[in-house]
């Protein structure tokens, strides 16, 4: 039912992002990637960021959480974070790795092995970020199981910064 | 208390002042709303960090194109691959399940940055001598600019890419 409900979202979310590139269109000079205001769909569009309530208040929106949850919601996060930074650490190293095999011209080999440890820590990443989304969801009431689709969208990438709470 | 209050206001003031100056501009339009500045986009970053000119930059645009069209099917795959980890935990299938889960979102992720990986060996190529030194550290740079969040998203595949 879960996994229903959510891969209905997403791709619909997907379809809606392909479309909104343009098929593969960078928005060059004319384009409407030059001076627009906006977030994602094309390489070009700076974004603003305009007063947007941390995660954590759409967190406590989107699921109209109690106290209590407020609470557990909060500690299951900031446990994740702690678990997530080093492998954030990690990760940067191995994209820094990549980029300077690329550039020290390492053979195809050598590249692939460096491409296949970053996705290993990769998937660390998407594991913690998983884990803390399957424990919220786990201690919400059916209304607000129903409701968690944006909730496991904002889980991508979470972990990204230094403090899942703000954007950076 | 009045004193505290009123060093509470300068200091708000103060702070909106230097805000307002950061952007080269008071952010007002001729009606005197308050217009954000726009931020740089990932990829202008991108081409400020390898310091590129006007036709690299259309080249380093196709060459990104063909990346995203190319790395489409693969993020549809880690996006199903996301909702089958989460499946697996909030079922509380056995650590096997949960691992083949993760072993097929590594596998896709693998693709993913391969997919970057070619696309900016091609465009380290394209480089002149004078702009490989470092250029390296833009690898990174590169995935946020395949990888511009869906609406309603903040961040990306989950990377240390802030």
């Amino acid at each position: 039912m879960f996994s229903k409900l959510l891969l209905t979202g997403i791709f619909a979310t997907t379809v809606v992002f392909a479309q909104g590139r343009g098929g593969g269109d960078m928005g060059g000079t004319g384009g409407m990637g030059e001076g627009g205001v906006g977030r994602g769909g094309s390489m070009d569009l700076p974004s603003v960021a305009v007063g947007r309530p941390s995660r954590f208040d759409q967190l406590t929106q989107t699921l109209k959480l109690n106290k209590d949850q407020k609470k557990e919601v909060k500690s299951i996060l900031d446990e994740a974070q702690k678990e997530a930074t080093p492998v954030r650490d990690q990760i940067a190293k191995s994209r820094l790795a990549i980029g300077d095999a690329i550039q020290g011209g390492k053979s195809q080999d050598e590249i692939n092995q460096l491409v296949s440890s970053e996705a290993a820590l990769e998937s660390q990443m998407a594991g913690l970020e998983l884990g803390a989304f399957a424990k919220i969801f786990k201690g919400l009431d059916k209304d607000q199981q129903a409701n968690t689709r944006s909730v496991f969208q904002m889980m991508k990438g979470i972990f990204n910064g230094r403090n899942w709470n703000t954007e950076e | 208390m009045f004193g505290r209050l009123l060093l509470a206001a300068l200091l708000a003031a103060t702070l909106a002042s230097a805000q307002g100056k950061k952007g080269g501009g008071n952010n007002t339009n001729p009606m005197g709303e308050y217009r954000p500045q726009p931020r740089q986009s990932k990829f202008d970053l991108f081409a400020e960090k390898l310091k590129l000119n006007k036709e690299q930059k259309d080249e380093a645009r196709t060459i990104l194109s063909a990346a995203m069209e190319e790395s489409l099917p693969v993020r549809q795959e880690l996006e199903k691959s996301r909702v089958a980890i989460a499946s697996a935990l909030i079922d509380g299938k056995s650590a096997d399940e949960v691992k083949k889960t993760m072993d097929d979102y590594a596998s896709a992720a693998a693709q993913l940055t391969g997919v970057e990986a070619k696309a900016f060996s091609k465009l380290y190529a394209s480089l002149k001598p004078n702009q490989q030194p470092k250029a390296g550290q833009a690898f990174d740079l590169l995935a946020q600019v395949l990888d511009p969040p869906a609406s309603g998203e903040r961040g990306g595949r989950g990377r240390g890419r802030q």
